[in-house]
């Protein structure tokens, strides 16, 4: 058995306020967990259970992953206490369970780029997996997604069951201003296969290569459409 | 680094065989049971690279025509070994061997002839190498955009450190035609062979012939 599977056991999160309080995170973002009692009760029902299954701090803003989904949430402080600093929507629900977000923090600009993907469709004969990928601007607490496309793989024989993806990882180039996305997609014996994005990064995304390593298959073609294009936040202000 | 190992016995039906193996591989090649007529006093095992020789170490003599495999000094009591890895960008290669069986009295060696399929492990899933990979991280650096991707396995568990380029393959956009090299596995399913470049060939073969000439318990064996 993998030894970081076999020590995993549940936790509490337990936060220090900005009053030097120390309290469970239940507790300590109570208001946090407000705002989505309304905007999503299953949501809600695992921040308030401990149901948390990752979390991660970026300077005041808050990452959360439960099974349902996973939130970037800007907080600020409220005489004492730690208040998300707007209501809007920022819960990103995994309907199908089969995606997990990876992001990047770019220390300099003060932005994280999430990346998630899913399957949208598959046939024995091809797949078609949509990227996303979102930017959080942590100074304006800005937060949307600025660039997603499909990767369609058509292969020449036939695949008799549903791909397995599993999550992207993302990573930058600071030489070449390029984003590399990959993640494994999984063929009929579950066996191991390789996609790899490549992504220009000037005033928005742009795709640079797509490659494929799957050796369960042959591929005779990838396709790539672009479905959302917009420019990123601008880098370098202060 | 992953080596797979196999040992194979020189016959004769052995001739214009081929077999298919996971690489990297290190095949023994065991001719003791090698049946021929006349005694044998050399055998050359002759590979794409290089020829391996083992010889008869003890003092011939015209009169000593049948096989003594009992004989230290018989080339058959000697194994030969040799590492193969893939060397090409497929996930498959054919590597041919032959061993040339020479006898006393006899002009020409007899050839035993064969070639090996080397395939790439297959990583994980069912008949995998591991139970399961699972990508850890990337890093994307250096002006050509190399890729490191860190992966973990499951039983055995290792974690697996590979570094791709993927710059090569052609671009034509928004499609990319992978037709030709769809297969091509990079050193991705090669991880076991990352050590290719320093060392292709570092093989522990040691030369018994030698051994013998300067061991001064046999000062007539030359």
């Amino acid at each position: 058995m993998n030894k970081l599977i076999e020590n995993q056991s549940s936790g509490e999160i337990w936060m220090r306020t900005p009053s030097g309080k120390i309290l469970p995170s239940t507790d300590a973002l109570s208001a946090l967990n407000l705002k989505y009692s309304t905007i999503n009760p299953d949501f809600h029902f695992e921040l308030i259970n401990n149901e948390i299954k990752r979390f991660d701090f970026f300077y005041d803003v808050i990452f959360i992953e439960t099974a349902s989904g996973y939130i970037f949430d800007k907080l600020s402080k409220n005489e004492n206490v730690l208040i998300p600093e707007n209501n809007d929507n920022r819960l990103t629900l995994k309907p199908n369970m089969e995606s997990n977000p990876d992001y990047w923090l770019d220390e300099v600009n003060k932005k994280i780029y999430v990346v998630d993907n899913e399957i949208k469709y598959w046939t024995s004969v091809s797949v078609k997996i949509n990227v996303k990928i979102k930017q959080f601007d942590i100074t304006k607490n800005l937060y949307s997604t600025k660039f997603s496309y499909d990767i369609e793989l058509i292969y020449s024989n036939t695949i008799t069951k549903k791909p397995t993806i599993e999550p992207c990882k993302i990573s930058y180039n600071l030489d070449t201003r390029c984003f590399n996305i990959s993640f494994i997609l999984r063929g009929n014996d579950e066996e191991f296969g390789l996609i790899s994005s490549t992504l220009k990064k000037n005033q928005n995304l742009v795709i640079n290569n797509i490659n494929c390593l799957l050796p369960y298959t042959t591929v005779q073609k990838i396709n790539s459409n672009v479905l959302v294009d917009k420019l990123l936040e601008t880098d370098f202000y202060s | 680094m992953l080596n797979f190992e196999k040992t194979i016995n020189l016959t004769t039906s052995l001739h214009n065989t081929i077999t298919s193996f996971y690489a990297p591989l290190t095949l023994t090649i065991n001719p003791s049971s090698l049946i021929v007529s006349k005694k044998i006093y050399k055998i050359e095992y002759i590979f794409d690279d290089e020829i391996k020789t083992q010889t008869l170490f003890y003092k011939k003599t015209t009169t000593e025509t049948l096989p003594f495999s009992s004989e230290i000094g018989d080339p058959r009591n000697y194994k030969c070994n040799k590492t193969f890895y893939i060397t090409s960008t497929a996930t498959s290669q054919i590597f041919g061997v032959s061993a040339n069986v020479y006898q006393l009295g006899v002009t020409n060696p007899t050839k035993i002839e064969f070639k090996l399929n080397l395939i790439s492990p297959k990583m994980d899933g069912t008949g995998g190498f591991f139970d399961s990979v699972q990508l850890l991280y990337t890093r994307m650096f250096g002006v050509n955009n190399d890729i490191l991707y860190v992966f973990e396995s499951v039983n055995p568990n290792y974690y697996i450190p590979v570094v791709v380029n993927w710059n090569n393959k052609p671009v034509i956009e928004p499609i990319v035609d992978l037709s030709s090299k769809s297969r091509r596995a990079y050193n991705i399913l090669k991880p076991f062979q990352n050590q290719n470049v320093e060392n292709p060939y570092n093989i522990d073969f040691v030369d018994k012939q030698k051994e013998v000439e300067n061991d001064p318990n046999y000062p007539d064996c030359k």
